[in-house]
């Protein structure tokens, strides 16, 4: 099939839903012939920014899960990737004091996969939670009711959050996601880079998949996880050298032997720090890449940067896709779209989602022009996420650009292809932006659409 | 006439090998230290760079002598110096032409240092050859830092260029580095894609066998056994010992005593360490803004 055009893309979904505070479509997946969409705050203080799982059914959205409630004290953790200003800011709820009441104790919802374990009558939907109180993992055998099937943090509630829910030879495999510390909250780096895997996951069984980050340190998280070529592909973020990936065939019992297939970031060092999206197309495994923050890392001051794609072969051998030429061990890497580092967009700074939909690999990347554009004072904002795509992995399209028409609408966070058509989760900063804009005593010019968005591209 | 090929790199970072064995490819045509970037003309260069005046000269006058002469005679120099000062105003260009035209159509190598010396000097390459190939060539920063001290106290011109800068600052290796790295990313990031390649000298120097013809293929030149076999072998350029009396330099004083490629010492080159004391600050390591870029760079 040929490529979706721009004109193909309808919004299924727009202001978070009705909750504008909920600024991410971070997870979806196709369930029992429904649509479930995971959503996310970043910010999540009051009853009325409770996350939500949703189910698409008969063209409505249905809630059939919402964050529950706990006493709360107003505070709030800093996010380690936000400057100081914002954060100061964001704690008073931009214009308000925040007062202590009820608070959601989950902050999102990250990853989801269809799963059956050896406790599953059917497959069930399985959801990770994102929580300052620790990170679980839901379990849904109707898409109704959902139970927790892990311990916060899987016995350690520092973790904030599990992602790249990944199911590969018969086992269900789950990573560490996120820090919560005193006052301060990481998103991406866990307290160390853990990954799970269950052949049960409803008996709340988990084991270690592997050395935390493969035995090495500066593996600070394990960012994505994808099969292909009869493997387990899993990405890194390493801010010393940059990205690895690492496959495993997980025979046997865990943990697995795992063998490193690419390492010091594809030789683009550590600013191809985190290796962010995987996909498998035309008998190869696409990873996405980049710098995590808005272009700039604060935590390990990495950035800015713009992402890079490369493509690796079943011999371990890996292509530059898109990026900057560069002479390595494994030979000469010339880019084979002919497009620099951020498709030759300085601020798209990760490839934050990769999907194949009907024979075509789609791109989604997160583009953080808008708030350069507001720190430099700049008469127009613009910027906002691109959608890419190939019928070959080697030309690329651009299909959407702009952020849909909202540059607050930073970036893709998800694809998914269903059999309704490919869905794009937004991940939209109007918020910080309002909030930056502000700092600056310069008012935000920009329609007021907040809260996340969800497109569905088909014919 | 193709594009001459520049590697940037500040002192003592691989680039007289480098420049060397790449000059000995059938194709190119390795030079000596020009330094020609420091002014838009000769007579600016000539007349108005205390380093040129002490040893910087010494590249270019190797180089006419050669090309003019056939030899580097302290005659052929003195021939060389009376033909670059009869030609004050030429623009830096305009030798860089006649050197090609004498050449013909191989690629030209320099590597001078001095262009990272200052800003302005990389400025003047990007707009004098606008298209040029560029090798940005990268050391550990502690490699390269080492390696400058150890010389600079056995050479005698490095020893007349560090009284001549009193400011200790300006001395440290480790500012040198970074000042001459944040300059070149900064100025070649915005370059077409390919125009400048960056790599790392102790993985290239490792791996000759690997990195070698992939520069080849990058500069569009022979990567065949032959072409690589000749690249072994920098100690067959006319440049690569001592020049005469009147200009012995116009490279890495060691290069010039032992131009040959060690096999064995390359095998056992390791990148060293981004953490620790440094040699030449006691009680002191590297300043964060290094190893930040050290990182970006590749070094750990």
């Amino acid at each position: 099939m040929p490529m979706l055009q721009a004109g193909n893309f309808r919004r299924i979904a727009r202001g978070g839903l009705g909750r504008p505070g909920l600024n991410m479509a971070y997870a979806m997946a196709e369930f029992r012939g429904h649509l479930y969409l995971g959503t996310s705050s970043a910010n999540a203080r009051s009853p009325d920014d409770a996350p939500r799982v949703l189910r698409l059914q008969d063209g409505e959205w249905r809630v059939v899960h919402e964050s529950p409630l706990a006493a709360g004290d107003g505070s709030a953790p800093t996010d380690v990737q936000f400057p100081q200003e914002f954060a100061r800011l964001l704690k008073r709820g931009g214009e308000k004091e925040e007062a202590p009441g009820p608070r959601p104790t989950e902050t999102g919802y990250r990853s989801m996969a269809i799963f059956q374990g050896a406790s599953d009558a059917e497959p069930a939907l399985y959801v990770a939670t994102m929580s300052l109180s620790g990170g679980t993992v839901l379990r849904s055998e109707d898409g109704e009711s959902f139970a927790p099937v892990t311990e916060p943090g899987m016995g350690n509630p520092a973790v904030y959050s599990f992602q790249a829910l990944t199911v590969h030879s018969g086992r269900l495999f789950a990573a560490a996601a996120g820090r919560v510390s005193e006052g301060t909250i990481d998103r991406n780096v866990p307290p160390e880079a853990a990954l799970y895997v269950s052949d049960d996951p409803a008996s709340g069984t988990w084991t270690p998949a592997a050395l935390p980050g493969f035995g090495d340190v500066a593996n600070v998280a394990v960012a994505t996880l994808c099969p292909a070529h009869g493997y387990l592909y899993a990405g890194t973020v390493n801010p010393e050298r940059g990205f690895e990936v690492w496959r495993t065939k997980a025979e046997g019992e865990a943990p697995f032997e795992w063998t490193r297939v690419v390492d010091n970031g594809a030789y683009g060092y550590n600013q191809n720090l985190a290796a962010s999206a995987m996909a498998e197309f035309e008998g190869a495994l696409y990873v996405g890449c980049g710098v995590t923050g808005f272009g700039h890392d604060r935590v390990y001051d990495i950035g800015p940067a713009a992402c890079e794609l490369i493509r690796i072969w079943p011999d371990g051998s890996w292509d530059l896709v898109a990026g900057r030429p560069r002479f390595t061990p494994q030979g000469l890497k010339v880019p084979l779209s002919m497009l620099g580092a951020g498709l030759d967009d300085p601020f798209n700074a990760m490839v934050w989602s990769l999907a194949v939909h009907d024979g075509v690999l789609y791109l989604g990347t997160h583009q953080w022009e808008a708030f350069r554009a507001i720190e430099i004072g700049a008469e127009d904002i613009f910027g906002g996420y691109q959608l890419w795509a190939s019928e070959d992995g080697e030309q690329w399209t651009l299909v959407l650009e702009d952020g849909g028409g909202n540059p607050a609408d930073v970036g893709l966070r998800t694809l998914v292809s269903t059999s309704q058509g490919l869905l794009l989760g937004t991940c939209n900063q109007m918020q910080l932006l309002t909030i930056m804009a502000r700092l600056r005593d310069r008012k935000l010019d920009l329609p007021d659409r907040r809260g996340f968005e969800v497109l569905l591209g088909a014919r | 006439m193709p594009e001459p090929l520049f590697i940037l790199c500040p002192p003592r970072s691989y680039s007289s090998i480098v420049c060397g064995m790449l000059g000995q490819h059938p194709q190119c045509y390795g030079l000596p230290e020009l330094n020609l970037f420091l002014a838009d003309t000769i007579g600016e260069i000539w007349y108005g760079s205390t380093f040129f005046r002490s040893s910087g000269f010494h590249g270019i006058c190797r180089t006419l002598a050669q090309l003019h002469s056939g030899e580097q005679t302290e005659e052929a120099v003195i021939l060389a110096k009376e033909w670059i000062t009869a030609r004050p105003s030429w623009p830096v260009r305009r030798l860089f032409d006649h050197i090609q035209e004498l050449v013909g159509d191989r690629i030209l190598i320099d590597k001078s240092p001095s262009t990272l010396f200052r800003r302005d000097h990389l400025e003047r390459l990007l707009r004098v050859y606008p298209n040029a190939n560029i090798l940005h060539l990268i050391r550990h920063p502690r490699g390269m830092g080492e390696s400058l001290i150890t010389l600079r106290k056995t050479d005698k011109s490095l020893k007349f260029f560090d009284q001549l800068v009193t400011d200790a600052q300006r001395l440290d290796p480790e500012r040198m580095w970074r000042n001459s790295h944040e300059m070149a990313v900064a100025l070649t990031d915005p370059l077409p894609l390919g125009q400048c390649m960056r790599v790392k000298g102790e993985l290239m120097m490792s791996q000759l066998d690997v990195f070698l013809p992939q520069l080849c293929e990058w500069l569009g030149i022979r990567s065949d056994a032959e072409a690589i076999a000749a690249m072994m072998h920098p100690e067959d350029s006319p440049y690569a010992r001592l020049g005469p009396a009147n200009a012995p330099g116009g490279n890495d004083p060691n290069f010039l005593q032992d131009p040959k490629v060690d096999m064995a010492r390359l095998a056992r080159l390791k990148e060293p360490s981004l953490v620790g004391e440094l040699s030449w600050r006691t009680g002191d390591g590297f300043r964060p803004k290094t190893i930040r870029l050290a990182k970006q760079l590749g070094y750990a």
